[in-house]
């Protein structure tokens, strides 16, 4: 194959690595934070694909669904899970809050088996982002150009935040030291609830961001969840930097492994994440107390 | 303190295993294939969960990834049936030993981390090995491996089931030993403190990772005698969910207790054969089920029955005075 394929490949891949990001950066953010790793935000993506098609169906309108969807997701989804479930096991033992999310992902998986059914539904794309632009030999579709954008605009929105604002100082003193946190006067608990919201947010943009280039099916949820958790593992959990370089290590070399070796692509990005470990026992960016 | 007085309970406890033993021997002559069934896979789970909580619950780790041991187990089990013409009792013996190595294989990874890197690269060691099964062509692919021949002695659904319970019970009484063996005095000792055991001159990272072997072997053990229970091995056994199931029955029957995996198979697996007749949706019941279980049930069933005796007592006294 000649140089020009691969460089497609290449962007193909960063884009679908732009998901991953979007997808680790919730995650990774309410770990950092709630030190509960949410085993759900793979069924949060997944019922955001179903929710995504529905609203298109309904509206016939992409931009609607791209711009309510991530907001109302996280209000009500995030919101619920927060304060009903998991504001209750934060002082219980880790495999309590583990297993927490692992029902909440059953009560979702079935909840859209009910209103879904099993067949597997995709979202047409819209109009705009058909085609693609051509440089010499080099491809690129339109949407996935959206796609890389759509993420870096969200990876400086979330350093913008996190670094420059009074709540991105209080989120940040929150994920070094709580009981610090508190004394200095800062409603803890509430913080914990926006930054739910905001991670199952970003798991509904990620999801809207996907939904014209992703069938949706049950049992997706599953999946995606360990390439998240591979894309968190490699970068250091609750680093937001290392979910952005982890996922695009893993949605490139999962880009170029395909056509190389297709039925181990997975396996690939699995040894990958092995060896990243076997030498940072932290991830790339991850602090040093692995011991939480 | 509670959890060392569980062990030392000593000859009593013995007595209760006896009974547990006797009685369950005595379920195939009642003529109900429906619980001689039903009991048979109680069995395998509960040496599974078992497996798990030597980890889990003795050794304080998070340990999601038991589904590839089990896996591993089964698969050998009935490659080696299907593939070779080794005798029986050699299969018997090889295949948790592979699945012991696997557990060699990847705790070499994961017994160097902690608390939730462990959680989910387990989980995630679970999806290198379902990936393969469903690849590479001898495992089967998406359909799996049906139609394994076990020895005529075994082919009946009695003759199955005392077999489990043998086996099941010698590994519950190797387990029990090992527990109350210096090796499981500081397993126990790294849930609680793993700095303060390294200051005594234990090393940790090798006694967990030969636990994981240990934990490993068992789960295998229980991946095999299902695939002798139903003839036929598939690629979920390996997924991640598998091992959250296997957590599950831990926390469900009890953690901090030798019997509570057990405890906790039977009443998820009856649970769950009873609920699937009613409905389709028991994902909907064991998702409801699971949240209420961790936020009003935390210590499981054991925990519950252990404070009920002090519960019945109060009320008692209050209705007296």
């Amino acid at each position: 194959m000649s140089g020009d394929i691969w460089i497609s490949l290449l962007i193909a891949g960063l884009s679908r690595a732009m998901i991953y990001f979007l997808l680790a950066s919730g995650l990774t953010l309410i770990f950092g934070v709630l030190k509960v790793i949410n085993f759900a935000h793979g069924a949060f993506y997944m019922l955001g694909i179903f929710i995504c098609y529905s609203v298109v169906k309904l509206t016939g309108n992409f931009a609607v669904a791209f711009l309510i969807i991530p907001l109302v997701f996280g209000l009500v989804i995030g919101g619920l899970t927060e304060t009903v479930l998991f504001r209750r096991v934060y002082k219980a033992e880790h495999v309590m809050q583990l297993l927490l999310s692992i029902g909440v992902t059953y009560i979702i998986a079935d909840v859209v088996k009910i209103i879904w059914g099993v067949s597997p539904y995709s979202v047409g794309m819209p109009e705009i982002f058909r085609g693609f632009f051509s440089l010499g030999g080099i491809t690129i579709t339109k949407y996935n150009l959206f796609i890389i954008a759509i993420s870096l605009v969200t990876a400086l929105a979330m350093f913008a935040v996190l670094y420059k604002t009074k709540i991105g100082s209080i989120i940040r003193a929150c994920t070094y030291n709580r009981e610090m946190t508190m004394t200095a006067g800062v409603n803890v608990s509430r913080v914990f609830t926006i930054v739910f919201v905001v991670g199952t947010a970003l798991a509904g943009l990620a999801s809207v961001t996907a939904a014209p280039i992703t069938t949706g099916m049950l049992g997706m949820d599953n999946e995606m969840i360990m390439i998240v958790f591979s894309v968190v593992i490699i970068g250091g959990a609750g680093s937001i930097t290392g979910a952005l370089l982890g996922a695009t290590i893993i949605g490139v070399v999962e880009a170029l492994a395909v056509p190389l070796l297709p039925e181990f692509a997975e396996v690939i990005m699995y040894v990958i994440v092995a060896i990243v470990l076997l030498f940072k026992p932290q991830g790339l960016f991850g602090k040093s107390e692995a011991r939480v | 303190m509670d959890k060392i007085r569980n062990l030392q309970a000593g000859a009593r406890e013995w007595v209760w295993y006896v009974i547990a033993f006797v009685i369950l021997m005595i379920v195939p002559f009642s003529g109900s294939i429906f619980w001689t069934n039903l009991l048979t896979e109680i069995l395998i789970m509960g040496l599974a969960a078992m497996s798990v909580n030597l980890l889990l619950g003795f050794g304080g780790s998070l340990p999601f990834g038991h589904a590839a041991f089990f896996a591993s187990g089964a698969y050998a089990t009935a490659l080696l049936i299907k593939e070779t013409n080794l005798p029986f009792v050699a299969v018997l013996i090889i295949a948790p030993v592979m699945a012991a190595v696997v557990g060699a294989i990847l705790g070499i990874i994961i017994t160097r981390l902690y608390e939730f890197y462990y959680a989910i690269v387990s989980a995630a060691s679970c999806m290198v090995l379902w990936t393969l099964i469903r690849k590479v062509p001898i495992f089967g692919g998406d359909t799996g491996i049906t139609g394994v021949e076990i020895p005529e002695i075994l082919s009946s659904i009695d003759a199955m089931y005392i077999f489990t319970i043998i086996i099941v019970f010698i590994v519950l009484i190797f387990t029990k030993i090992l527990l109350n063996s210096p090796f499981g005095w500081i397993q126990q000792a790294i849930r609680e403190n793993p700095n303060r055991v390294t200051c005594t001159g234990s090393n940790v990272l090798r006694h967990r990772y030969i636990a994981f072997i240990i934990s490993s072997f068992i789960c295998g053990i229980a991946g095999m005698l299902f695939v002798l229970h139903t003839q036929s091995t598939f690629p979920s056994y390996a997924h991640w969910v598998k091992s959250g199931d296997f957590v599950m029955i831990c926390i469900l029957g009890g953690v901090n207790t030798f019997i509570g995996p057990m405890i906790g198979a039977a009443a998820l697996i009856i649970l769950q054969t009873y609920i699937t007749s009613l409905t389709e949706h028991w994902l909907l019941f064991l998702g409801i089920s699971i949240c209420l279980l961790v936020i009003f049930m935390p210590s499981g069933i054991m925990g519950l029955a252990g404070h009920l005796p002090s519960k019945i007592q109060s009320l008692y006294r209050k209705i007296r005075s």
